[in-house]
């Protein structure tokens, strides 16, 4: 009973060990769940879609826009300057690098809240960056932004403000998404590229 | 004796690490799952159930409100309890799901909320987990986009 | 220490200061086990001496068990530790290169350090070479790049590319460890030489 074997029942004791552990964390989500369901009832991880708009009529580069619906609904129309994570393809590795960063935001939509919301979640749960969902989708911008209109005689400067913001981002998203489609595409694989440079690293 | 002593030593600081694993996998307050199930349980809308097939439904199922406050939302279902969404991992409410045979369907007036209700409960592992899909705000685009063809973005004044 | 969730919220300093001292535990451990000899790490090779293949395994498995134990108990995010991404050929070349200079040297670049912090002088000019090695390499860069990128397989680990869980591959590397000790310990006895073995 030498040095050796008791090195060895232990090594091989550990080893039963770590077969038998019941799940893995490393791909779990990473907080805890009273602190992602924290996180979920709070307030501030919406973004109106007036908010979106000023944010495009501003070219704010600070947040990425994340359309989760399908390829097909994405090259029909978009809001400018999103890229397309399509909800089904989600756990593909190869978002990892546009998701996990602390430098943008990320704002989520579909065309409701759904698939947003379990995006949302999901990236929360890993601990990726930071999240936001644009409350009502695309249904709520087109009947926000693209379509409403002044009705009543007199505006008061909020309203002004408001619906110019609103007239910018119409234009902006008309105009983009009637491009002819080899433009469109070029002008998506020109965004991706740029982003898949800042992954370099030190190789 | 001295030898077996020294195994002795040995077989401690397995049963600790035992122990502390079977501590550890029995603590409810973890996520279990792989993200990857939850993405697959919700593609294709295959989650949720309208309020239609709920009332044929011939199984029994327990209906989730996550409304807080007094607003018990409009929709008048039997069989449905009111747990607030803050509430939701409370230990009693926990018990509650988990040891429901039923398929569970959450619900809320904010489809939001029940979304993200629905992957943290299905992270924990909760299987038969159903959300009931909304009237309005659905994943269907309502609008028609009209591109106009007499764009000339060269022609704009930078 | 940035994986370590208890302790990741450490100024950069005091990361880069425990840094330093792990940094010194493991020279200190190299030299303890008796790196610094050119004789004892060639032994690897001849059989006399297999205490690289012991002390390196029992590394490894600490720091897999260590590791996965720590993911398990929420202690360590095992998505921000850094796998190596795995390019076939650059790997096979250069482990050829390395295991000739190896053997001929009598060193690997970790124990040439350790052995230079001695005072060895081969172990000087061992260093001396691997840079100029390493200085050739940047040189001829564009001509072996193709080479050097080629047949990338991404960042495979064995456990997913098996198919079995870490758990499981744990195990089944523990086993192969203890049964590499044993089969070690027979080739001391086979290929022993007394006269190296008891100068080292």
């Amino acid at each position: 009973m030498n040095t050796r074997i008791k090195f060895s029942i232990l090594l091989i004791g550990v080893g039963i060990i770590m077969a038998f552990l019941p799940f893995n964390t490393a791909r779990s989500f990473q907080l805890k769940p009273d602190e992602l369901l924290s996180k979920t009832v709070s307030d501030d991880i919406y973004f109106s879609v007036d908010q979106v708009a000023r944010f495009i009529n501003n070219e704010d580069t600070t947040f990425q826009l994340i359309d989760v619906r399908s390829a097909e609904q994405f090259k029909v129309c978009n809001i400018p300057g999103s890229i397309n994570i399509p909800f089904n393809d989600f756990s593909n590795p190869k978002w990892e690098i546009y998701l996990n960063q602390k430098g943008l935001k990320n704002i989520y939509y579909g065309n409701g809240d759904q698939k947003a919301s379990y995006a949302w979640t999901i990236s929360t749960g890993l601990n990726y960056g930071n999240n936001f969902v644009m409350k009502g989708g695309l249904n709520e911008w087109y009947k926000t932004v693209m379509l409403s209109q002044f009705e009543g005689e007199n505006i008061t400067p909020r309203e002004n403000a408001l619906f110019e913001n609103r007239f910018n981002a119409r234009k902006t998203f008309t105009q983009i998404n009637s491009l002819p489609d080899s433009l469109k595409t070029h002008y998506f694989n020109a965004k991706h590229l740029q982003t898949s440079k800042l992954d370099g690293g030190c190789e | 004796m001295k030898e077996l002593k020294n195994l002795q030593y040995v077989f401690l600081f397995l049963i600790i690490i035992v122990v502390l694993v079977l501590v550890r996998s029995f603590n409810p307050n973890l996520f279990r799952q792989v993200p990857g199930t939850a993405v697959e349980s919700a593609q294709n809308n295959s989650n949720s159930i309208t309020l239609a097939q709920l009332e044929s439904l011939k199984t029994q199922y327990l209906v989730i409100n996550l409304g807080s406050g007094g607003k018990f939302d409009s929709i008048r279902i039997k069989n449905s309890i009111n747990v607030p969404i803050e509430n939701l991992l409370d230990k009693k409410n926990l018990t509650i799901l988990n040891e429901s045979k039923d398929e569970i369907i959450l619900y809320s007036a904010d489809v939001s909320t029940t979304a993200k209700a629905w992957v943290i409960l299905n992270q924990l592992g909760i299987k038969k987990l159903f959300i009931l899909a909304p009237e309005e705000n659905s994943e269907a685009f309502i609008y028609i986009f009209q591109p106009d063809t007499t764009v000339r973005l060269e022609n704009d004044s930078i | 220490m940035g994986p370590l969730s208890i302790l990741s919220e450490f100024p950069e300093w005091l990361n880069l200061l425990i840094a330093l001292f792990i940094g010194i535990g493991f020279g200190f451990a190299l030299e303890q086990a008796g790196f610094s000899s050119s004789r004892r790490l060639a032994g690897m090779f001849y059989g006399y001496d297999t205490t690289v293949l012991k002390v390196f395994f029992t590394a490894a498995i600490v720091a897999l068990v260590g590791s996965q134990m720590l993911s398990f108990f929420g202690l360590l995010n095992l998505k921000l530790v850094y796998v190596n991404p795995y390019y076939m050929n650059a790997t096979i070349i250069g482990g050829v290169i390395m295991g000739a200079g190896f053997i001929m040297g009598g060193y690997c670049p970790g124990t040439g350090i350790s052995a230079l912090s001695i005072g060895k002088i081969d172990a000087m000019i061992f260093l001396v070479g691997g840079l100029a090695g390493a200085f050739l390499f940047a040189e001829t860069y564009p001509y072996i790049q193709e080479i050097f990128l080629g047949n990338y397989k991404g960042e495979m680990r064995i456990d997913e590319w098996m198919g079995v869980s870490t758990g499981v591959f744990t195990f089944i590397l523990i086993v192969a460890a203890v049964f590499l000790f044993w089969l070690a310990e027979l080739a001391e006895k086979k290929f022993s030489r007394p006269e190296i073995t008891s100068e080292i």
